[in-house]
């Protein structure tokens, strides 16, 4: 490789080679020498080996012709506008007197709409590896950088996660600049802020902090730059680094930072005063702070009419208790409450139970593992092999277990209830797989009052969080109808008058002129 | 943080391992008694306890369970209950049964305190349990059946005697802790089911037969079904039944009236050291069988009805609290409870001599009845 | 450390809960039988002056606790006497507590269970609880009275159709005596057992006076031990009712709406809990604070834990059995007395002397 730039440098550059051999410390903090040579050298020298990155020489037409130097790497560039916006006119200019001035080239040659100016190689190696092209002149410390992107991205789809019946449905891709226009085009007002960071020492990821300004928590605010300039990592592949990185309790199985793939969910929450981080390379946008509550809440609630919308909140908010509780009541009333089933309906499931080799219990802690195995499956699979899982999972599980009575049905009954009601809020899954677990086990120990136990455990555990200061499950006991009217049920518009309490600090949701801090 | 949280962790674990699951029991391992027989044996003086319970073993899926009695002694109603577990691979679970049957012979002489006392201390049993008397010659009979034919007995004279006052009114309903209060009230006296063995087409089966009588927790004597149907008019009990009125000195067939509703009141009057008891009644009825062909239209027709019916109610209800007072002497109507609740200085005089006092109480029943309409046809 | 804020309705809900805390487990005093209303008026009313003197002296000092007050009213010696001896009636009270709860979870539904891990579960919760502060109680509270208020309105009214009104006569069976002393022991058990969130004052948001809160906790107090007495003796009469350990438990066993809607004891038991959680969990409090001001310690919620274990280990210790505990009922009225009225009276005298000197200083200044 040396060799190569040897013959690429000829001969006379030999003395610029050893002077950049003894250049010891990072090459990267140096700023521009003067001599167009020695910058060429010292970047050919920290892009050794990187085979994507193109040079190319030009010399402008004309009786004293300067020398320029464009470095860009394939593929990344848009080479369309490389050529005709950038070379032809370099190439076609015609210089008088000695190099002209970067300035001026920008002003009067160069047909680019986006350029800068910089001084530095790690700006170089920061522009060129988003696609940027540099430009270098004779005897100039400085260097112009244009901009040449051209990513190939994701079509703007639907997220999976997030379909909805009605609404809009574009979703954010993996480009940021693409994410925060969908943003900008739903929120058109100077108030938007986006404030760019550059994280992860080898990614370099970009991730944007947007909120609105006259409504934001400044506290929040504060708390979240404090938490971002902490952050000490090594790559940003996907928000959730983020997440764990800003997380107000990071081992507790619930989130504190909400997530979102929609931009109209975001743009919602920033009319609430909460601010999202939008990370470069990730469709999902986050959200802070982040109240238990929005695990209830969908952005179709808000699409749809508000009777329907309260009751699928007031849905999912059961179905939360069911899928938690649901087996663990099953095991303390069969295991040691057996009075309190009608008659009927206790011998019903005696009989059941009759030939069943295994303890409920037991039974109850395998067949919870087997849906979870079933469904840890069928989230991976390609869909053509899904459907074959799910008539094993639903025929050879379920209905040969039963008849060869390995399992008793009413246990399979009880399973199929907690894996349906789970589904009614996804963003708990991952908790809730836990804690159902322990209710279980709580239950088959001490019956209902191990369940009891168990509930109020989680609901301590609960009280404890906290995001970003803001109560995550914040009950001041307000019987004022304004504070609790998007919370179990959501009120129609007109009458929604307030933001959510502590989220933002101006509280009048309509107007919005009335800052009370 | 990690190291706290693994402590947790295991400070958890260990109260789990701690706990070998004791109350655990399995479905598999219990035998749901649905109903309970018990008979003493006076010889041995040992109670003979008879359990049904649910018959699960036999039985497949589609078909309905079987009931099965396991019989067990005892010096105590605990012991044999304990004793029934040597015989049986389960042991026995008492939390969803119905009915406790005691034999007319036990309760005559020992009395149904006793039993009824264990059922209310042990926390598996329900206070909702109701007590009924057996008038065959043990109690466990009342609970056998032939074999081969599905079905629970206890389950079915549960239903039996839920349902009566609200289809036939025939005899009480009288759950354990009702039993107990009575019992420590001032009345102490009660009126509980009698179950009895009756043939229907070529089947024996378990029928309700009227009530008991009891003085103190002791069996005095019975009372007819058709007396007990008078009996819960005085109770204001009564939510249903059938009144059939003899009109025949007006030349008129039977006429049967089905009561809609009914109210009792019970109120007494003391003066010169007599008490009177003045029991109120009103009913709301239809006409429901009417054979000879009466015009219910007339409203002269319909008066007289209403004024036979009055009569024969209150014809039945004074001769049903005269049998008591006078034959049994047992306060089943808690006259002395209503004294005792409405007239404390009253009560505190009586108490001593009520037992003399109480069988010439003179009782004075008026009785209204409302016709409000004639079924589907004039 | 950021002082934690409990909002007005949390504390007052706080108060309530621990108002019930036990008594509704072991039904309100229940000695005089049908007449029991009587004295649980006569209660309420007693516990008025008591509750004034409560709320002046968290009115004085809206920034401190009763710890603090007694120190800087009494001087270091006899202050710590008063903070010792309030610290151990509130262990104490923990442990009795503990023990009622452990004691109704077995006899009501785990007769086979030991008492230990029954008490180790309750306290390890309570800890939790504790450690997590006052603001989550106060959450805890609201929640949960909620949750237990729902369940007495919808047992009352399933009740209605079975309830034999007149089991509430007669009126005036009892003679004097009997009558004084259900209302001492009502007045005693719960009422002035609130002189344990003097214990915890100094955190109440300043807006709302304490009277206020104080008043209104005793008024919805008052309400709902009526209506639990008018439903467990209308359903169960007064024999049943008197005869009966845990009368709210046996009357949940006997509502019924149709065959599915019966046997909701279960639900009950949980209700208690939740109530017993709040009141454990505040002699907790109680005891942590005194213990660290006594030591002269800044944070408490160290001691949490270890006051924890050793009211647990008391309450194990306490009795032999149930009926020892219930007999020791009828003692307790007279042994909380000291803690619960002379204390507080000696320390609100105490408050009012100085408050008048600190005035009259300031005036001369």
């Amino acid at each position: 490789m040396l060799r190569f730039l040897k013959k690429l440098c000829a001969g006379k550059t030999t003395d610029i080679d050893k002077k950049i051999a003894g250049l010891n410390y990072p090459l990267e903090e140096r700023k521009f020498s003067r001599s167009l040579d020695e910058n060429v050298a010292v970047i050919k020298k920290l892009l050794t080996d990187v085979d994507i990155a193109q040079y190319k020489l030009i010399q402008s037409a004309g009786k004293n012709p300067a020398r320029y130097f464009l470095i860009f790497f394939d593929g990344i560039v848009h080479s369309e506008i490389v050529n005709s916006n950038i070379i032809k006119p370099l190439m076609n200019s015609k210089t008088e007197e000695g190099s002209p001035k970067l300035e001026k080239l920008l002003a009067t040659v160069v047909q680019a709409g986006e350029s800068k100016i910089i001084d530095t190689f790690k700006a170089v190696i920061e522009s060129v590896t988003h696609g940027d092209t540099v430009l270098f002149i004779e005897s100039c410390d400085q260097a112009a950088v244009f901009n040449t992107r051209q990513f190939s991205t994701r079509a703007i789809t639907e997220p999976d996660n997030e379909k909805v019946l009605s609404g809009p449905r574009e979703g954010f891709t993996e480009l940021l600049v693409q994410n925060l226009s969908q943003i900008l085009r739903r929120a058109r007002t100077n108030e938007l802020k986006t404030k760019m960071m550059t994280l992860g020492k080898r990614t370099q990821t970009k991730i944007c902090v947007c909120y609105l300004d006259s409504l934001v928590n400044r506290e929040v605010l504060e708390e979240l730059y404090r938490r971002l300039d902490k952050i000490d990592i090594d790559g940003v592949l996907d928000s959730n680094y983020i997440t764990e990185e800003i997380h107000d309790y990071p081992l507790s199985p619930f989130r504190t930072v909400g997530s979102t793939e929609r931009p109209d969910v975001v743009v919602g929450r920033l009319l609430e005063g909460r601010i999202a981080i939008l990370v470069d390379n990730s469709p999902v946008a986050l959200t802070v702070p982040y109240l238990f509550i929005e695990n209830f809440q969908s952005n179709e609630d808000y699409y749809f009419n508000f009777y329907y919308s309260s009751f699928s909140r007031l849905l999912r908010i059961l179905g939360f208790f069911l899928t938690l509780s649901v087996p663990g009541l099953y095991i303390a009333v069969v295991a040691f409450h057996q009075e309190i089933l009608p008659l009927q309906l206790l011998m019903r499931i005696a009989m059941e139970r009759q030939s069943v080799p295994l303890p409920a219990a037991l039974e109850a802690v395998i067949m919870l593992i087997v849906f979870d195995i079933l469904r840890e499956t069928g989230v991976r699979m390609p869909s053509n092999i899904g459907q074959a899982l799910s008539i094993v999972g639903a025929l050879v599980i379920g209905q040969a277990a039963v008849e060869a009575s390995l399992v008793a049905a009413p246990m399979i009954i009880v399973v199929a209830a907690t894996g349906i009601t789970s589904l009614l809020v996804p963003k708990l899954n991952a908790p809730m797989i836990f804690w159902r677990l322990f209710f279980l086990i709580m239950a088959s120990t001490f019956g209902f009052f191990g369940l009891t136990i168990g509930l109020s455990l989680l609901f301590i555990h609960l009280n404890n969080l906290t995001s970003f200061g803001v109560e995550h499950l914040s009950l001041k006991g307000s019987f004022r109808l304004q504070e609790n009217k998007d919370i179990f049920i959501r009120f129609p518009w007109p009458y929604m008058i307030d933001r959510p309490k502590g989220l933002s600090r101006n509280k009048v949701r309509q107007t919005g002129d009335g800052i009370d801090d | 943080m990690i190291k706290r949280l693994l402590i947790c962790l295991l400070q958890v674990l260990l109260v789990l391992s701690l706990c070998g699951c004791w109350n655990y029991r399995g479905l598999d391992q219990v035998n749901i008694v649905v109903g309970i027989a018990v008979d003493f044996d006076k010889e041995k003086k040992e109670y003979k306890m008879s359990y049904e319970v649910a018959d699960l073993g036999t039985v497949k899926k589609d078909q309905s369970i079987k009931g099965r009695i396991i019989t067990a002694e005892g010096k105590t109603l605990f012991d044999a209950a304990r004793n029934a577990k040597r015989k049986e691979k389960n042991r026995l679970f008492f939390g969803s049964s119905y009915v406790l049957v005691i034999s007319q012979e036990m309760a005559r002489e020992e009395g149904i305190f006793n039993s009824i006392e264990w059922f209310l201390r042990d926390g598996e049993c329900r206070e909702t349990m109701f007590v009924a008397i057996s008038q065959e010659e043990t109690a466990a009979k009342v609970l056998e059946k032939e074999e081969n034919i599905n079905g629970i007995v206890s389950a079915d004279i549960h239903d039996i005697i839920m349902e009566d006052k609200s289809v036939s009114a025939s005899t009480v309903h009288m759950p354990v802790y009702e039993v107990y209060s009575l019992l420590k009230s001032k009345a102490n006296s009660l009126a509980l089911p009698v179950l009895r063995k009756t043939k229907n087409g070529d089947r024996e089966v378990t029928a309700a037969n009227g009530s008991a009588v009891f003085k103190g927790d002791k069996l005095v004597g019975f009372l007819t079904p058709a007396e007990s149907k008078y009996a819960l008019f005085a109770w204001n009990k009564i939510k249903s039944g059938i009144l059939t009125i003899n009109m025949a000195d007006q030349k008129i067939d039977d006429i049967s009236l089905e009561i809609f509703q009914s109210s009792t009141k019970k109120n007494f009057r003391y003066d010169q050291g007599k008490i009177k008891v003045i029991i109120e009644s009103s009913t709301d009825v239809a006409i429901a069988e009417n054979h000879s062909e009466l015009n219910v239209m007339d409203e002269q027709i319909v008066e007289n009805i209403q004024k036979e019916a009055g009569k024969m109610i209150e014809e039945n209800i004074k001769a049903v609290i005269e049998k008591v007072q006078q034959e049994y002497q047992a306060d089943i109507f808690g006259f002395s409870d209503m004294i005792f609740k409405r007239d404390l200085k009253l009560w505190k005089q009586l108490e001593l001599e009520w037992e003399e006092i109480f069988p010439d109480i003179e009782v004075e029943v008026t009785s209204k009845v409302h016709v409000v309409n004639s079924g589907f046809t004039k | 450390m950021k002082r934690e804020r409990v909002t007005f309705n949390q504390a007052m809900f706080s108060i309530v809960l621990f108002n019930f805390g036990s008594s509704v487990v072991m039904g309100v005093s229940t000695g005089v039988g049908q007449e029991a209303w009587i004295p649980i008026l006569a209660a309420t009313v007693a516990a008025i002056p008591l509750f004034l003197i409560f709320g002046r002296i968290m009115q004085l000092f809206p920034e401190e606790d009763i710890f603090g007050i007694m120190n800087s009213l009494f001087g270091k010696t006899f202050g710590k006497i008063g903070i010792a001896l309030l610290t151990w009636y509130a262990v104490h009270l923990c442990a009795l507590v503990l023990r009622d709860f452990s004691e109704f979870t077995q006899i009501s539904s785990m007769p086979e269970t030991p008492q230990l891990p029954i008490m180790i579960l309750m306290i390890l919760t309570t800890i939790y609880l504790a450690r997590s502060g006052m603001r989550n109680m106060g959450k805890w509270s609201l929640v949960m009275f909620f949750f237990v208020s729902l369940v007495v309105i919808f047992t009352f009214l399933t009740a209605i159709p079975q309830a034999q009104v007149d089991d509430l006569l007669p009126i005036g069976s009892h003679t004097r005596a009997e009558y004084f002393e259900s209302s001492f022991q009502i007045f005693s058990f719960p009422y002035a057992e609130t002189v344990i969130f003097l214990c915890l004052a100094g955190s109440y948001e300043k807006k709302d006076s304490p009277y206020k809160m104080l008043f209104y906790a005793l008024f919805i107090t008052l309400i709902v031990f009526v209506l639990v007495f008018l439903r467990n003796l209308t359903l169960l009469g007064p024999a049943m009712m008197q005869t009966s350990y845990f009368p709210s438990y046996v009357t949940a066993r006997i509502i019924g709406v149709g065959d599915f809607l019966a046997r909701i004891e279960s639900l009950i038991s949980s209700n208690f809990l939740f109530a017993g959680i709040v009141k454990i969990t505040a002699c907790l409090l109680a005891a942590s604070k005194g213990l660290a001001r006594l030591f002269e310690l800044e944070d408490y919620r160290i001691l949490v834990l270890p006051m924890g274990m050793l009211a647990m280990a008391l309450s194990a210790f306490l009795y032999e059995n149930t009926m020892e505990m219930f007999a020791f009922l009828k003692y307790y009225p007279y042994y909380a007395f000291p803690f619960q009225v002379i204390l507080p009276l000696i320390t609100w005298i105490g408050c009012e002397f100085y408050v008048r000197k600190r005035r009259k200083e300031s005036k001369l200044g």
